[in-house]
């Protein structure tokens, strides 16, 4: 048997530390991102690192899989953000649940500070109910800096789909806050 | 804001949409509008300072080297790639030989001699067989690490199993028995269903007798001779 495995082709059996090398230099590059987009759905820095690591865990896991490495940051992308929806939602019911036992209300250090927070709050709520392919769009654009041709790249989705997506949860969301600025001073 | 009239033009505006050469010019006179587009900016600039919060947001400072830490301790599927194939392999070399020696093995002798005694029958001018080699000597076979019920159950304890090899044959299923004792008793079921839809006999014993080849009679058929000198 030693003799016959030994006269296996060499392509076959890949460079185990080579794929190691590459992973890191992936790694470096894209923790970052991953992190942003778990944040972008839950907003809460530790829960998004948790997230990214198990994106990165799965993704280190799979890397040989993946045929098109240049791919990898969008494939990480989808990963993470997958798995933050996972956590949000679980998240959700279990602050649900919590929610009917004890409401307790912030504590804003100042009135403005407050104000900020629950404009936020009311914004992100309305984020979170956008159809999930807008939700996307919307997310990795502030990431990437409303840079759509990265966004693009990011989903691997044409730019012009990616624009349509962007008005479209751009224009879902003025509808849905507009009563959330009338009482705003103007600037 | 009681001017409705491009009200949708101008909120799509706000959104980056250029307004139509009639619509702007109304704007540019409609205070009520103006407001309408002051109002839609100001929703637009609060969403993107809640967005901005996503793209301000970093890790903590020791979040590389903690990622870095968890993936290393993670699952790697590509690892057991080195083995797969050849182990893929080997399962297929057992499958080829244990379909293919069984059907070199010659008839049993009571099966010979019950196709024989039939009256309607004549019997055969002669019967010639491959040479057989010796029996190969096999171990006992070891208990599955199933248990002893299933092996039992699947193990008729009435008869002994001859296995005939021919020569050429031997040193593959010298191979195929000694697998057997690391381990696999479903190669031994497999080989031994193959012979005649037989059971194995015994998980303790499957033991391989040389050949025992009844006396070969050779004689004439009546009317034989009559035939040939035609």
């Amino acid at each position: 048997m030693h003799e016959w495995v030994g006269r296996w082709p060499d392509n076959l059996v890949s460079d185990d530390a080579d794929l190691e090398r590459e992973f890191e230099a992936r790694l470096r590059d894209s923790s970052g991102l991953a992190f942003s987009v778990a944040y972008g759905v839950l907003r809460n820095r530790a829960d998004a690192e948790e997230v990214a690591q198990d994106a990165f865990a799965r993704a280190f896991g799979r890397f040989r899989q993946l045929r098109e490495r240049e791919a990898f940051r969008s494939w990480l992308t989808r990963m993470a953000w997958r798995l933050a929806i996972d956590r949000w939602r679980s998240d959700r019911r279990r602050a649900a649940r919590e929610d009917a036992v004890a409401e307790e209300p912030l504590s804003p250090n100042t009135e403005d500070v407050a104000a900020a927070r629950e404009r936020s709050a009311h914004v992100w709520l309305a984020i979170d109910k956008l159809p999930e392919k807008l939700r996307l769009v919307v997310v990795l654009s502030a990431i990437e800096g409303h840079d759509t041709r990265e966004v693009a790249t990011l989903l691997d989705l044409p730019e012009g789909t990616v624009k349509s997506r962007l008005f479209a949860a751009r224009k879902t969301l003025a509808e849905n806050l507009r009563w959330l600025v009338s009482d705003l001073p103007t600037r | 804001m009681a001017c409705q009239r491009f009200t949708d033009a101008i909120r799509a505006h706000a959104l980056g949409v250029p307004l139509a050469a009639e619509a702007a010019a109304h704007l540019s006179a409609c205070q009520a509008c103006q407001s309408t587009l002051e109002a839609e900016r100001r929703v637009l600039a609060t969403i993107n300072e809640a967005l901005a919060d996503v793209a301000a947001a970093a890790p903590s400072a020791h979040f590389v080297s903690r990622l870095r830490a968890h993936v290393e301790v993670a699952p790697r599927r590509w690892a057991p790639r080195r083995w797969v194939m050849p182990a893929i392999a080997a399962a297929l070399t057992l499958l080829v030989v244990a379909r293919f020696v069984p059907r070199s093995w010659p008839e049993r002798p009571d099966a010979r001699e019950a196709s024989s005694a039939g009256p309607t029958q004549a019997p055969p001018a002669a019967s010639v067989r491959p040479p057989i080699a010796k029996a190969i000597p096999v171990a006992t076979v070891p208990r599955t690490r199933r248990g002893p019920a299933r092996t039992a159950a699947a193990i008729r304890p009435a008869s002994t199993p001859e296995v005939l090899v021919p020569e050429r044959e031997r040193a593959a299923v010298g191979r195929l028995f000694a697998s057997l004792r690391t381990g696999r008793p479903e190669v031994v079921s497999m080989l031994m269903n193959l012979r005649g839809g037989e059971a194995v006999t015994d998980a303790q014993a499957v033991t391989i007798e040389p050949l025992r080849i009844d006396p070969v009679v050779v004689s004439q058929l009546p009317g034989a001779a009559a035939i040939l000198d035609k």
